[in-house]
């Protein structure tokens, strides 16, 4: 089991569906406030942080820079930028373990994300 | 655009500039919420200025060019993000150190005239074009003006379930339908007539905190103790009080010169002159961003230049309240961004009483951004085939759809107010080769 907390901040329930479609059955979701989200990832009770706002970096991963460490935080889409496939699934295999994203794009990127989790 | 050009607008221009990008360039404030975080790094030495403005221009410049630009000429008045994010990319740009910052500030207030006669140049460009679309851009904000008091209930649902979010949809109907009927009075010689989206966005938003107030989990954690670690970084804010205050006066006396606005939905419900709408969508908002402007500053130690927005609320009220209207509020806005700061300490234990609030606040920011995609989508529809009745509609949809699977999508709120504008440049082009006659 995969434990993905969705945290910031915008498009929750959406993201959790996403997530939850993409799962395979093998991932456990909880949303949860931003600050809360981060904590749990610092404390090792979720694996993997989610999160969107309209800018991919704001209230989509601010929370999870600031308590976990910008080292393992990545912004897969921002206004105007979109990740590649592969460079998302390098990001996950580096180690980085909390993505933001601009909220239409999560349609593109969370399917990638949590298969490469998954792995 | 709606603004008037003088030495006060000039002045002011070049203050808003000029401040915004001292502010960033001495670490004390930056607009982008998501840039704020990363101070920690640059703070440290891990990152480097340059670096820092390689993040601060990638984060920005997408919004400034795709979304603020095109969305400031549709609504006639410069979206705050389009000068604000232009000021993070400029303070960053140049070093922290010795005299750079006074280079900073002046190109920073350089920046705002620019944008001043800039914006005014291409509408008056697009104006003199053979065929004039210029009248048909308003077409993009039609809708938000009617239908942005459904936010509040989208945000409800989103919070407490599709129940309760369906009772306050159907109450906001029936507010709006009843004062639309029956609000109009008059006494003797006087007539009051209500705002029918007015009272229901006023009804809506009442709604929402009442419903946020009483609704909320129990947070696990503490909030408290998570940010105990970033005390010095509220000091650190706190020191800079007096600059930022001012910088929070002068951003709310732009917004009374009708020179900047805080969101699209208060841009042009302020453009239509619907000012106590706006004031409530600004509020509105300010509920939806204290959360985020407060808690990225207190892990990163720098604010907002505008703060949590809340300073553009009596700002819109006092539009053309003469000269004592604008004295007003710049004092206060500015007493509003000294009040925010002092608080600042607070607001993390206060967050762990009142769950829902914090929740509240990424609620009426998912509601607000999923009204203003389709509004704005719609809108631009609107308006495009008002511009070019046989392609609008196509040029518009085919766009959003591309920008879809695009590697360097806009954000979707654009696609309307650049395709609209797109489509009368188009059909200019279409009049010079013979196919789209007068």
């Amino acid at each position: 089991m995969v434990n993905i907390v969705i945290g910031g901040q915008m498009d929750k329930q959406r993201l959790a569906k996403l997530v939850e479609e993409h799962g395979r059955g093998e991932v456990k979701v909880n949303i949860k406030g931003d600050i809360e989200a981060a904590l749990d990832l610092k404390n090792g009770q979720a694996h993997f942080y989610l999160g969107a706002c309209a800018t991919g970096a704001g209230g989509a991963l601010a929370m999870a820079i600031g308590i976990v460490g910008p080292e393992s935080c990545l912004s897969v889409s921002i206004p105007g930028k979109v990740l590649s496939e592969d460079e998302i699934r390098k990001a996950v295999q580096d180690g980085k373990k909390a993505f933001g994203f601009v909220n239409t794009d999560a349609g593109r990127v969370v399917p990638i994300l949590i298969d490469e989790m998954l792995k | 655009m709606l603004f008037e050009i003088n030495l006060l607008t000039i002045i002011v221009m070049a203050a808003l500039g000029g401040i915004s990008t001292y502010l960033a360039n001495q670490n004390i404030a930056v607009f982008h919420d998501g840039l704020r975080p990363l101070y920690s790094q640059y703070f440290s030495g891990a990152m480097d200025r340059r670096a820092l403005f390689a993040t601060s221009f990638a984060l920005s410049f997408g919004l400034v060019i795709g979304f603020g630009i095109p969305t400031s000429i549709a609504g006639k008045i410069i979206i705050v993000h389009t000068i604000l994010l232009g000021c993070d990319i400029l303070g960053t740009l140049f070093s922290d150190s010795g005299n750079r910052k006074w280079i900073a500030t002046a190109v920073g207030a350089l920046f705002g005239i620019l944008l001043l006669f800039g914006m005014q140049a291409i509408t008056d460009i697009f104006s003199v074009l053979p065929i004039d679309f210029t009248g048909n851009l308003g077409n993009v904000g039609s809708l938000i003006i009617v239908s942005f008091s459904v936010f509040p209930a989208i945000a409800v649902g989103y919070q407490a379930g599709l129940a309760k979010g369906a009772i306050v949809l159907a109450l906001t109907m029936i507010i709006k339908q009843f004062t639309a009927l029956y609000g109009r009075f008059s006494f003797g010689t006087v007539q009051v007539a209500l705002n029918a989206d007015g009272m229901a966005l006023l009804f809506g938003i009442v709604a929402m905190v009442f419903v946020a107030a009483r609704y909320g989990k129990k947070s696990s954690e503490g909030t408290a103790s998570a940010f105990a670690v970033f005390g010095k970084n509220i000091e650190r804010i706190r020191k800079n009080i007096v600059v930022l205050s001012i910088a929070g006066g002068i951003v709310a006396i732009a917004t009374t010169l009708l020179l900047i606005a805080e969101g699209p939905a208060s841009l042009t419900l302020t453009a239509e002159g619907q000012y106590a709408s706006a004031a409530m969508v600004a509020l509105g908002r300010t509920l939806g961003f204290i959360p985020l402007v407060m808690t990225t500053a207190i892990i990163s130690g720098l604010y907002s230049p505008a703060g949590t927005k809340a300073v553009h609320v009596p700002a819109i009220l006092l539009i053309n309240a003469g000269i004592m209207g604008l004295v007003g509020s710049f004092v206060i806005g500015a007493l509003i961004m000294a009040i925010e700061i002092l608080i600042l300490g607070f607001i993390a234990t206060a967050m762990d009483k009142f769950p829902g609030m914090k929740e509240l606040g990424d609620n009426v920011r998912t509601a607000m951004s999923k009204v203003l995609d389709i509004a704005l989508l719609v809108g631009g529809m609107l308006a495009a085939n008002a511009i070019a009745p046989n392609i609008g509609f196509i040029w518009i949809i085919g766009l959003y759809f591309l920008n879809e699977i695009s590697k360097k999508p806009i954000a979707t709120m654009a696609i309307g107010p650049l395709g609209a504008i797109s489509m009368g440049i188009i059909v200019n082009i279409l009049h010079l080769i013979g196919l789209f006659p007068k």
